[in-house]
């Protein structure tokens, strides 16, 4: 990863919550198809653990984290390794702009989940252009993600499974 | 006689988001918890787990684990031991498909389709003979766990 400008995306694993595959599939549909060549991610679970390569990554290249419920994970472990996240998303808020689409499960997200991962990916990918334009990319995040209780997260809705 | 709770397993994936291996693991853990043997098991999520949460670290060190990695670095593994207690079973992804003489998976994304037509027919075949109240099935695929070495 030799270009200083390329954009991290870390998702939060989320394995047990429908959000998380979520936010996994919009990183992916931006390093993929939205933004590729200019972005890339790092393993979380790599990166909490002390991996020193993983850390350095997110101390030199802009990062912006996508998490699945309100502990964000994505968010303190970037924190904690020392980087500074320059974007946060929270699937959730896509939720609250869009109450229309519902995920099905964990692992087939259904025709609405996979528009919400495009939403918020399209989104990302205007964010990760504005960090590339920025000079000083680095800086906090620009996105002030309005606070929003845990528990209103954690209810949010789940298409029934057919 | 009392009954007693059940004692369920649980499934710690790596889901390295970098790796098809890790896509892979996050996929067969979620095969198990939907599908194989959804009254027997919870997933346990990594980071959070990493992150200090106490149920997730409190579940590990009392009931039997199962660490799926997809790659060398056994993140999964390494972190249930450090934190909780050591994993019941370990699996490491290359090596399980290694001495299969499977095929790795290319696609990080999501599965490729020989991968996923051979998981419709592992679950097609899996379904058809597993029973709660055997807790076993006739045509299972063996899977043997590469269980770690014991510390002396």
């Amino acid at each position: 990863m030799s270009d200083p400008k390329r954009v991290l995306i870390i998702p939060c694993s989320g394995i047990g919550k429908a959000y998380g595959s979520v936010g996994r599939e919009a990183m992916y549909a931006v390093l993929d198809d939205l933004r590729p060549g200019l972005t890339d991610t790092v393993c979380l679970s790599l990166l909490t653990l002390g991996d020193e390569a993983a850390q350095a990554q997110v101390c030199e290249h802009p990062t912006i984290t996508i998490d699945g419920c309100p502990k964000a994970c994505a968010r303190v472990n970037v924190e904690a390794a020392g980087g500074t996240p320059a974007g946060i998303y929270r699937v959730f808020d896509v939720y609250r702009a869009h109450k229309d689409l519902k995920v099905r499960s964990v692992s087939e997200l259904g025709e609405s989940g996979r528009k919400m991962a495009q939403l918020l990916a399209e989104e990302i990918a205007l964010k990760v252009d504005q960090l590339r334009e920025t000079p000083d990319s680095h800086s906090a995040a620009s996105l002030v993600v309005d606070e929003v209780d845990g528990a209103q997260c954690e209810l949010a809705p789940q298409a029934e499974e057919n | 006689m009392p009954v007693l709770p059940k004692r369920k397993v649980g499934l710690i994936s790596c889901s390295g988001e970098e790796l098809p291996a890790g896509t892979l693991s996050r996929v067969a853990a979620l095969k198990v918890l939907e599908r194989l043997r959804p009254n027997e098991t919870v997933t346990l999520c990594l980071p959070l787990f990493l992150a200090g949460d106490d149920k997730e670290r409190a579940f590990a060190r009392f009931y039997p684990t199962i660490a799926i990695d997809g790659c060398d670095k056994r993140c999964a593994a390494r972190a249930t031991e450090k934190y909780s207690a050591m994993p019941t079973a370990s699996l490491v992804i290359p090596e399980f498909l290694g001495a299969r003489g499977l095929e790795a998976p290319h696609n990080r994304r999501q599965l490729d389709a020989a991968a996923s037509v051979r998981q419709r027919r592992w679950r097609k075949k899996s379904h058809s003979a597993w029973t709660k109240s055997s807790g076993s099935n006739a045509n299972q695929v063996s899977i043997k766990l590469f269980l770690p070495k014991r510390k002396r």
